[in-house]
Formats: C-alpha cells, sequence, structure tokens
C-alpha cells in the first residue's frame, strides 16, 4: 500500500550519471583542514629532508680538502654507487663539497621522501575512507574531488619547499665551490637547485604512485604496502646498473631523478619528466575517483572463509596469520633485493680500490659484505619492530583487552606474541644472508664463504633483541608512545647508520652500537662481548617491559 | 516547499551479481518523520547511501529535494544533514573542532544553537575524539546535525549507543523539527522510537519495500491482541469468527481479533464474565516482524510470539 504519486516535476533517473556539478566545491576549507590535520607532520618532513641536509653540509664543509676526497672515493666504491647511486660531480675538480653531500644523502632523503609522500596521501585519503570518515564529509556540501585535490595541494606544496630549502641551503653552503677555494665563492649555484629538484623530483613520484595506489586498494594497509613495493621496485631496478654509471638507470623513475647530476650536467629536463609522469598518475587517479563508489577501489576486498583453520585460533597461530601478507611483501622484497646485490658484488670486487671503512682494512671483500649487510640488516628488523608494535596497536584499538578476557594469561600471551616477532624477522634475516651469500657465490663461482655469510644473520639477533625490546619497554610502562619510542629509535639508528661520522661519535661508541658491532664480523670474526651485552640489553628491556605489561591497566 | 523530499521509486543497485537494491520505492514527505524500517542487509543504508550521492544507482529514479542525488550533490547538500550509523571521527581532533568543521561546510553553525545542542545532550566539546565512548561520538554527529537548520535530515540509527535520557531528549529534538515544518527520515531499529516520531513507515525487506503508509493504515493490517482472565472456561471463544491463536494458560486467555470482528468478539468475551481485560493495538513490532514469519524458523516465530505477550 504505497502513498503519494510521483510530484509534478520530472523525476530525473538514478542511474544515467552525469559528472558531479562542482566537484571542488569548498576546496579553501579542505585545504585549511589538512594543512591543519598534517601540521606536525608537515613540519617534521621538512626538518627531515631540508634539515638533513644542511647538517650533513655544514659537516662536511668542516674537513679539509684531503679528508673530503677520501670521503668521496669511499662513497664512489662499487658497492656504495650501488646503494647510493652515481654522481658524475663526484670525479675529481668538480664540487667536491656538493659531491660529498650527494653521496651521503641523496638516495637516503629522497627515498624517504618518496616513501613518506606515499603514506601521508593514504594518510589523508584512503585511511579516512576505510574508516568511514570520509562519509561525515562527504554528507556536506563538499565536492568530490576535494579531499584529492587539497592532499595534492598540500604534498606537492611540501615537496616544492623541501626542494627550494635544499637548494638554498646548498646555496648557501656552497656546495659548488670547487677543490681549495672554499673563500673563492661558489661558482655553480644552479647545482644546489638542482640538487633540491632532484629530491623533490623523487618525492612527486611517491606522490603519483600515492594517488594511484590508493584507488586502486580498499585499506590504507593495502595502499601503503603497494606503493612502497612499487618505489622500492623503482630502487632495486637502478641498483645493478649504477655501479658502472650504466645507461640502464634511465628505466626507473628515480634513475631519473639521479640522472639530473648537480654540479655537472645540471639536467632539469628528467625534472619535467618525472612531472610528467606524476601528472599522468594523479590524472588516472582521478578519473577512478569520478567514476566509482564511495568506499571503492579497483581491487575490492573479497570474501575469505566462513571458519578459521585450526592453526589459526591459537595466539600465535593468530598472529601469523595477521602479520603474514605483509611478511610475505617484506621476505619477497628482500630476497630480490639480496639476489640483486649478491650478484653485482662480484663486479665491485673487480673495481676495488683500498679504502678505509669503519676502522677495517676495506681491502678484504668480506669486510666489505659485512658492513653492507649490516646497513641492510637494520632495515630487515624494520619488520620487528612492526610485528612487536602490533601488541601496542591491539591495545589501542581495543582488541587485547577482548584478547585478555579469553583464557590466556597477559605474560603468556605477550610471549607468544614476541616469539612471532623474533621468529618471523629472524627468518627474514636468514632469507637476507643465504640468498646473498648464493647469489655472490654464484657469481664468483666461490662458495667458500657461503656458511660464513649465512651465519652473519645470528650476529644480528642482539640488534634485533634491543628494537623489539624498547616497543616492549614502552608497551609496558608507557603505552599510547610505545609505536612512536619503538620507531624512534630505529630511526635513530639509521640516522647513526647513513651519519656515520658525521655525528662525530667516538669510534667505540659507534662500534658498540647495535648493527655497527655485527659490521666487522666477516672480517675480524664475532666480536662476542659486545653482542652478548648486546643481547642482554635487549632482554633486559624485554623483561622489565613485561613486568609493567603485568601491572598495568589494560586499556591504559 | 512543493514536492516531496524524497522521492524514490524502483531504485536498483547491485555488486557483481548481488542486489542490494532490488526496486525500493520510498517517499518523506515535508513537515513530517518517514521511518526506514528493516532487517540488517535489506539495503537501508544503500538506499541512503544513493541519497547522499556516495553511491550510484544502477536503474530507477531518486530525487532529494527535487534534485538529482549524484549530480548536485553539493547544492542539496547545502540543504539537508546527515547522521550515520557507525560514526567515526578523527582522533586527534576534538568533538567541537569537529562540529565546527562539519559546520562550516554547509554554510555555517549558529554558535547559540550549537551550545544549546551540546547543553542538552551533554556532550563535552573539548575532549579529544580518541577518548569519547560510541555514544559521545554518536552525539558528535547528532550535535552537528541537528544544531543546523537544514530541511532534510537523513538519520541512520542515530541514537545507537545512547542512553534512554538521551533518546527522550532526541525525540523532543524531533518534534521540534517536524514542528518547523522541515523533513525527517528516520532508519531505526528502536520500534518505540519510530512509533512515537513517525507519521509514515517504510518496511525495506531484500531490497524492495514490502509495506509502506502511515501506522494507523498499517494497524488496520495486522491483528489486536487480546488479554483476559476468566474465572469459568472460556473454549468457546476460540470457535469465534475473527478469533486466532487462542492460548489457554490455566485461565489466562490470549488471542487476536481481527479489527473488523472485533465487536462480536468483545461480546462474546462480556458474556464470559472476564476477570481481567487488555487490549493492545498491534505495535509496529508486530507489523514488522509478520512480514518475516515465513522466513523465521517456527521456533524463533514461537519465541517471537512468547515475548510479545
Amino acid at each position: 500500500m504505497t502513498t503519494t504519486s510521483p510530484s509534478s516535476v520530472v523525476a530525473t533517473p538514478a542511474a544515467v550519471a552525469g559528472s558531479p556539478r562542482s566537484p571542488l566545491a569548498h576546496l579553501g576549507t579542505m585545504v585549511a583542514f589538512t594543512l591543519r590535520y598534517n601540521r606536525i607532520r608537515l613540519i617534521v618532513w621538512l626538518l627531515l629532508t631540508v634539515g638533513m641536509v644542511a647538517f650533513i653540509g655544514s659537516y662536511y664543509k668542516g674537513l679539509d680538502p684531503q679528508a673530503l676526497q677520501e670521503l668521496i672515493i669511499a662513497g664512489r666504491v662499487p658497492s656504495m654507487q650501488s646503494l647510493l647511486g652515481w654522481i658524475t660531480a663526484a670525479a675529481p675538480g668538480s664540487a667536491p663539497l656538493g659531491a660529498a653531500v650527494w653521496i651521503k644523502s641523496w638516495m637516503f632523503v629522497s627515498l624517504m621522501l618518496g616513501i613518506g609522500m606515499v603514506f601521508l596521501v593514504t594518510h589523508n585519503l584512503r585511511a579516512d575512507e576505510d574508516t568511514g570518515r570520509t562519509e561525515l564529509f562527504r554528507s556536506r556540501p563538499l565536492g568530490l574531488h576535494s579531499s584529492l585535490a587539497s592532499t595534492l595541494i598540500m604534498t606537492v606544496g611540501l615537496c616544492l619547499i623541501a626542494a627550494i630549502g635544499i637548494g638554498a641551503v646548498g646555496v648557501a653552503q656552497q656546495y659548488g665551490a670547487t677543490l681549495g677555494s672554499t673563500s673563492g665563492g661558489d661558482p655553480d649555484p644552479l647545482g644546489s637547485w638542482v640538487f633540491g629538484a632532484s629530491i623533490g623530483a623523487v618525492g612527486l613520484i611517491g606522490i603519483g604512485v600515492g594517488v594511484l595506489t590508493n584507488e586502486l586498494m580498499s585499506t590504507s594497509g593495502g595502499a601503503n604496502g603497494l606503493g612502497a613495493a612499487i618505489l622500492g621496485l623503482f630502487y632495486i631496478v637502478r641498483m645493478g646498473t649504477d655501479i658502472q654509471n650504466g645507461d640502464l638507470t634511465w628505466i626507473s623513475p628515480i634513475g631519473w631523478a639521479e640522472k639530473m647530476d648537480p654540479w655537472s650536467h645540471n639536467l632539469m629536463w628528467p625534472l619535467a619528466a618525472i612531472i610528467a609522469l606524476t601528472a599522468v598518475l594523479i590524472g588516472v587517479g582521478w578519473m577512478i575517483e569520478a567514476r566509482r563508489d564511495y568506499g571503492g577501489s579497483l581491487f575490492a576486498a573479497r570474501p575469505g572463509h566462513a571458519s578459521a583453520r585450526r592453526w589459526m585460533t591459537s595466539v600465535t597461530g593468530l598472529a601469523v596469520r595477521l602479520q603474514r601478507t605483509a611478511w610475505i611483501g617484506w621476505a619477497v622484497g628482500i630476497a630480490v633485493f639480496a639476489l640483486m646485490l649478491g650478484s653485482i658484488t662480484p663486479m665491485m670486487a673487480d673495481m676495488f680500490k683500498s679504502a678505509d671503512i669503519g676502522g677495517v682494512d676495506a681491502s678484504s671483500m668480506l669486510a666489505v659484505i659485512g658492513f653492507l649487510l649490516s646497513m641492510i640488516s637494520l632495515g630487515v628488523c624494520s619488520f620487528a619492530v612492526y610485528s612487536t608494535s602490533t601488541m601496542a596497536l591491539d591495545d589501542a584499538h581495543g582488541l587485547l583487552e577482548h584478547q585478555l578476557s579469553g583464557a590466556v594469561s597477559r605474560v603468556g600471551w605477550a610471549l607468544k606474541r614476541l616469539a612471532v616477532s623474533f621468529v618471523g624477522t629472524l627468518i627474514l634475516l636468514i632469507i637476507l644472508c643465504k640468498v646473498y651469500a648464493l647469489s655472490y657465490g654464484a657469481g664468483m663461482n666461490d662458495f667458500g664463504d657461503f656458511w660464513t655469510i649465512t651465519a652473519l644473520a645470528f650476529a644480528f639477533v642482539p640488534s634485533m633483541l634491543v628494537l623489539m625490546g624498547v616497543v616492549v619497554l614502552g608497551f609496558g610502562w608507557w603505552p599510547r608512545q610505545a609505536v612512536a619510542i619503538g620507531w624512534a629509535l630505529f630511526g635513530a639508528l639509521w640516522f647513526i647508520m647513513i651519519l656515520g661520522q658525521v655525528l662525530k661519535l667516538p669510534e667505540d661508541v659507534l662500534n658498540a652500537m647495535p648493527f655497527f658491532s655485527a659490521a666487522t664480523t666477516l672480517a675480524n670474526g664475532p666480536d662476542w662481548a659486545t653482542l652478548i651485552v648486546t643481547a642482554i640489553v635487549g632482554l633486559a628491556m624485554i623483561v622489565i617491559g613485561l613486568i609493567g605489561f603485568r601491572r598495568r591497566n589494560v586499556p591504559a | 516547499m512543493s514536492g516531496n523530499a524524497i522521492e524514490v521509486v524502483g531504485l536498483t543497485k547491485h555488486y557483481g551479481s548481488f542486489h542490494a537494491l532490488n526496486g525500493l520505492d520510498l517517499t518523506v514527505e515535508a513537515g513530517g518523520v518517514t521511518g526506514f524500517l528493516g532487517p540488517n542487509g535489506a539495503g537501508k543504508t544503500t538506499t541512503i547511501r544513493i541519497l547522499l550521492g556516495l553511491l550510484h544507482a544502477d536503474g530507477g529514479t531518486a530525487q532529494v529535494l527535487g534534485g538529482n542525488p549524484w549530480t548536485d550533490a553539493v547544492e542539496l547538500h547545502k540543504r539537508l544533514v546527515y547522521v550515520p550509523g557507525d560514526v567515526a571521527l578523527w582522533p586527534n581532533l576534538t568533538g567541537g573542532e569537529i562540529i565546527d568543521v562539519l559546520g562550516r561546510l554547509s554554510g555555517g553553525l549558529e554558535k547559540s544553537r550549537k551550545t544549546a545542542m551540546l547543553e542538552r545532550f551533554q556532550l563535552d566539546p573539548r575532549k579529544k575524539a580518541k577518548t569519547y565512548s560510541k555514544g559521545n561520538r554518536q552525539k558528535v554527529a547528532l550535535v552537528a546535525a541537528l544544531a543546523s537548520r537544514a530541511e532534510l535530515l537523513i538519520l541512520d540509527e542515530p541514537t545507537s549507543g545512547l542512553d534512554p535520557i538521551m533518546e527522550a531528549e532526541f525525540q523532543s529534538c524531533i518534534r521540534e523539527i517536524k514542528g518547523e515544518g522541515r523533513a525527517v527520515l528516520l532508519s531505526s531499529h528502536i520500534f518505540s522510537e519510530v512509533e512515537k516520531l513517525a507519521d509514515s513507515v517504510t518496511i525495506i525487506r531484500d531490497g524492495r519495500s514490502v509495506e509502506s503508509g502511515t501506522l494507523e493504515q498499517l494497524r488496520h493490517l495486522t491483528r489486536t491482541h487480546v488479554r483476559a482472565g476468566f474465572a469459568t472456561n472460556s473454549d468457546a471463544l476460540a470457535q469465534v469468527n475473527g478469533v486466532y491463536d487462542y492460548y489457554d494458560d490455566k485461565g489466562e486467555v490470549t488471542f487476536s481479533v481481527d479489527h473488523d470482528q472485533l465487536p462480536n468478539v468483545l461480546a462474546a468475551v462480556a458474556a464470559l464474565s472476564p476477570t481481567a481485560l487488555v487490549v493492545n493495538p498491534p505495535s509496529l513490532e508486530e507489523i514488522f516482524l509478520s512480514h518475516y514469519e515465513d522466513t523465521m524458523s517456527p521456533a524463533q516465530a514461537a519465541a517471537v510470539r512468547g515475548e510479545m505477550k
């Protein structure tokens, strides 16, 4: 028994969808909101990019020319070039300060900015849609594309400001100065602007990739993971060719930014290519957004199983099931990376020049390999930080109280979760070392070092325990800050690793830090004292953290 | 305003092979509250999202405040306001900030009205959203909506998580809104709320409307419930024309009666000298559930009937 008849106005068919009018309505309000919502992140990003370059530059400026040259030579070693990229200005007679700063910071800062932009885009787009916040906004007079547009304005603006900031720092610190003429001024200020632009360009790539993955994936985890994987692929692709300044570097968009070659060729047209690529990626994302339903994506979530399989229903099994996808992504990425790195190491052996790295006589290949793998193992152990922090995240999302209401003791639960993190990361480390050793041995036709290199994985265990320990410590005593504390320590170790002597830490302290202590293991044998002490520190933090967890409120 | 606030005819929407909406009709008149009822998964939220221009419909027509909900979304949203069923907020903003941001997008909120609503619903606007309980999150969305002067309110389970006092506050707000001549679409599982507020009701099942009309009209479709106590044997009542589901529980007798047979049946009851008598009009719950009896198992149906005695 329906009521009234249709009104006198001709009813417009719902299915005939024209484009929505005013797709950018209230863009101004959204931009203001987005900027305010992200204000701390924006400041941090500017500090991490411009600040880091300025810091490195000011240190190098204080070195005498000879020391600077040695640093550059150390950086032009093929192993370093594959990881950090290749720059023409490092050739003698060009711009030693600029070259040194580039070698030290370019790959790291630009990759960080690129991946960071993927995460920032997801934080503002898919994350809000995934949780339902966007629904509230879209029920108001907000244009269909206003959210995307305001996110773009913010991120592109950030990359632009970072690029200009870095360029300005370069001009101020005279990166273009030629050898021995630090008082003679900077003959190539353009080089600094190109330097800044090349870093900003990688940020733009990250924005484009991020917008696309946000439209492809239905969850923020999916968007972040796919975006990081794509950028990782771009990085790995140019690894092999960079040893010899190969032309294949041009295959990767990161390679385009690299080839802008500040202080020598000073090419700006790769920037135009990157802008075009970013515009295309954003355009595709824009078109998908115009057509899709709210909450939809190109790859939709598929239904799963009706009942849990037996192995999933224990604490350990559940943790494995939940972290499985991330772990597999990590494992595949690490395996590919190790394969690549191992296969180009023999090429390095041919081109090897003696230099001082970390206090060890670097004519030994093992020392180089040990150093390389130590650096990478820190990256691998980010999985340990992520996995351990899921405990704190469960707490924050109310999942912990649910689990603890079951027949499981607090410490028992925590230990099982830690076991999953520990074993998971250990397997990743073994994959790293084993695959590398296989690839290296195959390239050298000599598997003599295979077991030594594989065993190196265990030398990283104490350092892994320290990383996990910090998160557990936070989880027990400052649960709301636990995740931040863990990543802060990780970031600090990463900075120390990258900046190395720039921080002027005493040699002994540096070698005692986690991951550094393992660096010399291959060449000199394990430094048992440091490894054991590091392990004890890590375990102690875990124990203290668990004590805190046992006595505190849940949720905190 | 001429015409209806919402006019939906034959709306369809499918996801692959699954038909979320299968020919839905819905009308919301200005100055009235229309209840929108249906079991979980019937298509209520899908319908509302189409009306908000968030989803594409695949067929049929939908008109909101005289305009097309998809293409005219921005214009129409200036005149309507929405409360979602499950409110998600930005964790580090305070409730007050979120209300202001939402209000600003709609052209601004009157400060006095906002303060009054915060007062009525006892919401502290200075607390960060991540510290709010479920009910308080709901209140943030409610205050943002009720403090506005929008012509049309679209409410999807707006009081889920609210305590009875807040529920009463909400109902009095809606009555005021009705008095101002504004329109409300209220989707709810709380029958008492819909019974008290709604002028008309549409029941949706499996993506199509199965019943629609005023409560009075709907009541005439079902039977009146009678509970009586007798000193003597009253089995004769079971044979009277128009009496159904006669059940004698040690002297307390229950049965339902067709509307048009009510006079004869009451006469028969009076003839037997009842010691107690309670007559209930059919509740919205009964009307609602009568549409689902054939999909419920016999055990479910019995349990439900037992609860409604």
